[in-house]
């Protein structure tokens, strides 16, 4: 009586939990089976990939960083190269776009776990990183050959694509250099004929330039891969390489010399705004596009500006500033070859469509479109000397790029480098805004833990 | 209620100033959505140079909003709903039984909160590739792995607060249900889920914002197909600009609905006067 | 249920037959020994799945030579002992030291960002539990912060916060002109602050939310009655609400406090990979200093360290606070 009519509306209620359960369950596992085709379908195991000549009908997964005007930019300009690319060689390209927070940690997991896209484009001061953990196909002699032979790149870019003595496991696609942007009209209203040689004239420049809320120069204070490479160009120019002898060598008088002229800008020079310290999202950009600051020191940053409003006629490029008039060779220093290269996967099942895309995105048309649509330039030779390129802006950069540029360090701390040096200047930057003012020595010894620091967790 | 004046005075005053604490960052987000971005990169103005809505238009080209946004929404969704029901279960189990492992299973679900993220990060991520490898069931740059993820952080505190809930609804209305003949399970549904209905909505939105704006895991365990938005908001910051204006107004727009299921949702945080099923 | 009321020994003999009956026939899912396994037999399932094992690899990679060389053959990693400890404690050398001072900076953050959380939420969680108009408006209102990402939630403190074109120095300086110069918010010993602003702006809410919820269980039959005892609301609230709420604010203070001592996105979205040394959050610090050069067998090192340091802090807390109670973990 009572029990059993209990215990049959229990069991019913059961069964309508269990059939919610596996409703659930259901549900969950037709999620995940339907994205597990498309994954598969799009992790291009067409399997086939068997026939050594042919790659008709293969599909292989390419991860774009972030360029241009943004993530959908991207996409539409690799989209349409890539349509090209499957029009001559029947091989399909999957692209996924990765935001810049997010592309080292995929990439470390890809190498982790041998899992992955068949090509990827890195900012190249990742290449000796990389390199070290074998994780990459090295572009030998073959490979090389394979995309079109070295010769056809910029010497000074293959320089930066793996580490020295070893073949590089990656190749440059898009290029970018350092120069000094400055503002025409400004300068004029100054008195200033050309834009400085050296460090002290631009100064002496800054000061003069630093009038009614406008500041000389702006400056990403707050940004700490920005104020390594800082520490190295001005290292190298007074004689000082951050890394020698097997050592990095930065906690040194001479270093701590050279990188005052950088910390002082918004120090005892007061040529840029104090508030500089804490600019770590490309503000310097924006501040130089609105005038807030008269002169800039940056990557390629054309088209950025262009976004921001500001026509190229209104402002001039030079090449970097050095330590003394005249200066040459590594006093003469310019620029590190920067920007964002393109490497295989050791892990990759298509090796032969992964370099035919790789020889494909370093052909001369291709290179022109995308680079001048990115507004970075080309690391082929052939393509920087289309008229494209020729621009006095862009010879500018190229000129640096091929003839006045070294690498970062090429080990594989370099990055552990980044974070703790350039940590080291941006904390001593801050210190400067706040009013604090430093002395040569102060420097050395922030310099100085920073190193100890970077020995002890690189091991050595 | 019966309160003196000091203290209707006291409760005015601390909401308003609280209120004002909490709203102010957000005017000033809705402020920044209707500027140009020059006006963003420049001193602060309370008054726009001109008035525009075009950054409201302009996000959904520049970021793929929508597609990251539904991505959201059903991965959100469904780990809270499997979580609560998880969670349900395991919080009545901790405060009515007392059963052997029962300090182990508390304190080891309590022990997970104290792991840094990036920690287990990169151990999680291999053992889904490899199950992936050995059974074939895509864990990753699916829904189903970042579900499974997504629900079992919001397991822990979830499965705490609803044993605390729970305990504080007295034994005696299910013995009296059992006493009548409901089954333990019975017991559960249909007496003590009612009541402890304002628990289980907190829980739920608990549930829902943990996996809405989780980005370390999303980060590594979603494809551009998955993408959900606490990662696509980034996108809005390329390598040289950020669109300020139209990053503000992405997370207007995405928390809006938010807010207005919250809106819809806040008369189940509080209990009915007349349920009457509370001894007094 | 029997309409008719047989004499009363006679029931109590009936209910103690059906009673018997029907625990005869349950069926195994309903027996008491068994249920609370299958209660908890799914949340076991995925906790080892997602967290438990994940986090014994992570102890075991920390004895373990893990970095950028032997990451791609990691199961040919050399096994280190504790080396890696030995390098995170050691507070002479550079890294022991500098997670030692970071470590003293995450625990003063947490107790605040804590205290000042849980305060705002219980102002706000009694004040609306008091009838009146809007009052369901005002609930999701405050709500908000923690409605909107983290990511914007945060940087719009970022935001406010510069000191040139931030509104926080625009009403200071150039409006209320309370301070001269214009200070720097987000660098130096301010730079803390900012980040117990912005971390409270954003957890209030959630204290607000759970004590709300936990309110609801207070029966008012016992402030109607304290009240006319005559007692005054701070003295109802000290000896009913607070009591009352022991089991939720035991659970929300811990995990509260668990979740901002090791806080990643607040410190990451404010200030980047380089945090000013007085707002150097330790989850951040050890990102920094090892997973950001891929260095993960000190990375899992540092961060076994502080998971123990948690376990400890913990046990004491619920040793200390569990006396008493309905709620007995």
């Amino acid at each position: 009586m009572v029990p059993t009519q209990v215990s049959a509306r229990a069991r019913r209620r059961r069964l309508s939990a269990c059939l919610a359960v596996a409703l659930c369950a259901t549900t969950l596992a037709a999620c995940g089976s339907s994205s597990h085709h498309s994954a598969s379908a799009s992790a291009g195991s067409g399997g086939s990939s068997a026939g050594s000549g042919s790659l008709k009908g293969q599909t292989i997964n390419y991860w774009a960083s972030v360029e241009g005007a943004g993530p959908s930019d991207t996409t539409k300009t690799l989209t349409k190269e890539f349509k090209k690319f499957t029009a001559q060689t029947g091989v399909k390209v999957n692209m996924q776009v990765i935001p810049w927070s997010d592309l080292l940690q995929k990439i470390l997991t890809s190498v982790t776990s041998g899992t992955g896209p068949d090509v990827m484009e890195i900012g190249n001061t990742w290449a000796p990183s990389l390199s070290a953990s074998h994780g990459f196909l090295p572009f030998d002699t073959a490979n090389m050959n394979a995309i079109g032979g070295a010769s056809k790149f910029a010497a000074s870019s293959l320089k930066v694509s793996g580490l020295p003595g070893q073949a590089p496991v990656s190749v440059p696609v898009y290029s970018e250099a350092y120069a000094l942007f400055y503002n025409k009209a400004d300068f004029k209203a100054a008195g200033i004929s050309k834009p400085p040689a050296t460090w002290a004239q631009l100064i002496a420049d800054g000061k003069k330039l630093t009038t009614g809320g406008r500041y000389g120069i702006a400056i990403e204070g707050g940004s700490t891969s920005e104020a390594a490479h800082w520490a190295f160009l001005l290292g190298m120019q007074a004689g000082n390489p951050l890394y020698a002898n097997g050592k990095w060598n930065f906690a040194t008088a001479r270093e701590a010399k050279a990188i005052s002229t950088y910390v002082n800008m918004v120090g005892s020079e007061h040529i840029a705004n104090p508030s500089d310290a804490q600019n770590n999202s490309n503000v310097a950009e924006s501040d130089f596009a609105n005038n807030k600051a008269a002169m800039l020191v940056w990557q390629n940053p054309m088209s950025t500006l262009a976004q921001l409003g500001m026509k190229p006629s209104e402002y001039g490029s030079a090449p970097l500033p050095s330590f003394t008039p005249g200066a040459t060779g590594t006093a003469d220093l310019q620029t590190f070859p920067a920007g964002i290269n393109l490497a295989i996967p050791a892990s990759t099942k298509h090796k032969a469509a992964a370099l035919a895309l790789v020889k494909f995105l370093t052909s001369t048309p291709v290179q022109v479109a995308i680079n001048h649509h990115y507004g970075t330039f080309p690391p082929v030779l052939a393509a920087q000397h289309t008229p494209t390129f020729s621009t006095p802006v862009y010879k500018t950069l190229e000129a640096e790029y091929n003839n006045h540029a070294a690498p970062l360090p090429q080990v594989a701390s370099e990055s552990t480098m980044e974070t703790d040096l350039g940590g080291a200047i941006t904390h001593l930057i801050s210190q400067a805004a706040t009013g604090a003012s430093l002395s040569t020595s102060q420097i050395q010894s922030a310099l100085s833990s920073a190193q100890s620091q970077l020995n002890a967790s690189s091991g050595k | 209620m019966y309160e003196s004046s000091a203290a209707r005075l006291f409760r005015r005053v601390s909401l308003a100033l609280i209120t004002l604490f909490a709203l102010f960052p957000v005017f000033i987000i809705l402020e920044t959505t209707i500027k140009p971005l020059k006006d963003v990169q420049n001193t602060f103005q309370w008054i726009p140079s001109h008035v525009t809505l075009s950054p409201y238009a302009d996000i959904w080209s520049t970021v793929p909003l929508l597609h990251y946004f539904v991505n959201s929404v059903i991965v959100s969704t469904i780990s809270t709903l499997v979580a609560v029901t998880l969670a349900v279960f395991a919080g009545y189990a901790i405060s009515r039984f007392q059963f052997r492992g029962r300090r182990t299973f508390s304190f080891a679900v309590l022990s997970t909160q104290m792991f840094p993220g990036i920690l287990f990060l990169l151990p999680l991520y291999l053992i889904y590739v490899n199950i992936g490898h050995t059974i074939g069931i895509n864990l990753y740059g699916s829904y189903l792995g970042l579900i499974i993820t997504y629900l079992t952080f919001a397991l822990p505190f979830s499965v705490w607060m609803l044993a605390g809930f729970f305990s504080s609804i007295p034994r005696e209305l299910e013995e009296a249900a059992m006493v009548d003949g409901t089954s333990p399970w019975g017991a559960l549904f249909r007496i003590v889920l009612p009541v402890a209905r304002p628990g289980i909505i907190a829980v739920a939105v608990f549930a829902f914002m943990t996996a809405w704006g989780e980005v370390l895991f999303a980060s590594v365990l979603t494809t551009e197909s998955t993408r959900t938005l606490a990662i696509g908001l980034q996108e809005y910051a390329t390598q040289g600009n950020t669109a300020w204006n139209q990053l503000m107004a992405a997370a207007v727009v995405v928390s809006l609905p938010v807010v207005v299921v919250f809106l819809a949702l806040q008369r189940h945080l509080i209990r009915g006067l007349t349920s009457g099923s509370v001894k007094g | 249920m029997s309409v008719l009321k047989p004499s009363r020994p006679l029931r109590a003999a009936e209910e103690r037959v059906s009673a018997a009956a029907a625990a005869r026939r349950a069926p195994w899912w309903q027996r008491e020994g068994v249920i609370p396994y299958l209660l908890i037999a799914p949340a076991v399932l995925f906790e080892l799945l997602v967290h438990i094992v994940p986090m014994v690899a992570g102890v075991v990679m920390s004895l373990y030579g893990l970095t950028l060389f032997t990451l791609h053959h990691w199961s040919t990693a050399p096994f280190v002992g504790l080396a890696n400890y030995k390098l995170a404690v050691s507070i002479h050398g550079p890294i022991g030291k500098a997670l030692l001072d970071s470590f003293e900076v995450t625990v003063p953050y947490t107790v605040l960002v804590v205290g000042l959380s849980w305060v705002i939420g219980i102002v706000a969680a009694t004040g609306l539990n008091v009838e009146f108009r809007g009052r369901g408006w005002l609930r999701s209102v405050l709500l908000v912060p923690y409605a909107l990402p983290v990511y914007v939630a945060i940087i719009i403190w970022s935001f406010m916060l510069q000191r040139d074109n931030g509104v926080v120095n625009t009403v200071l300086v150039h409006e209320l002109h309370l301070i001269h110069n214009p200070p720097f918010w987000l660098l130096g010993s301010k730079a803390f602050w900012s980040m117990v602003a912005a971390a409270v702006w954003r957890w209030f809410p959630f204290a607000f939310l759970i004590l709300l919820a936990a309110l609801q269980n207070i029966p008012t039959e016992l402030y109607e009655a304290a009240a006319v005892d005559g007692a005054s609301s701070w003295r109802q609230f000290r000896a009913i609400t607070l009591p009352s709420l022991r089991p939720a604010n035991l659970v929300l203070i811990l995990v509260l406090f668990l979740w901002n001592f090791n806080d990643f996105n607040t410190p990451f979205v404010l200030f980047g990979n380089a945090p000013p040394s007085p707002a150097d959050l330790v989850s951040l610090h050890i990102y920094v200093v090892s997973f950001d050069s891929w260095n993960f067998g000190l990375g899992s090192a540092m961060s076994v360290m502080l998971m123990l340091f948690l376990i400890v802090v913990s046990a004491v807390y619920l040793r200390v606070l569990r006396r008493g109670g309905e709620f007995d973990v």
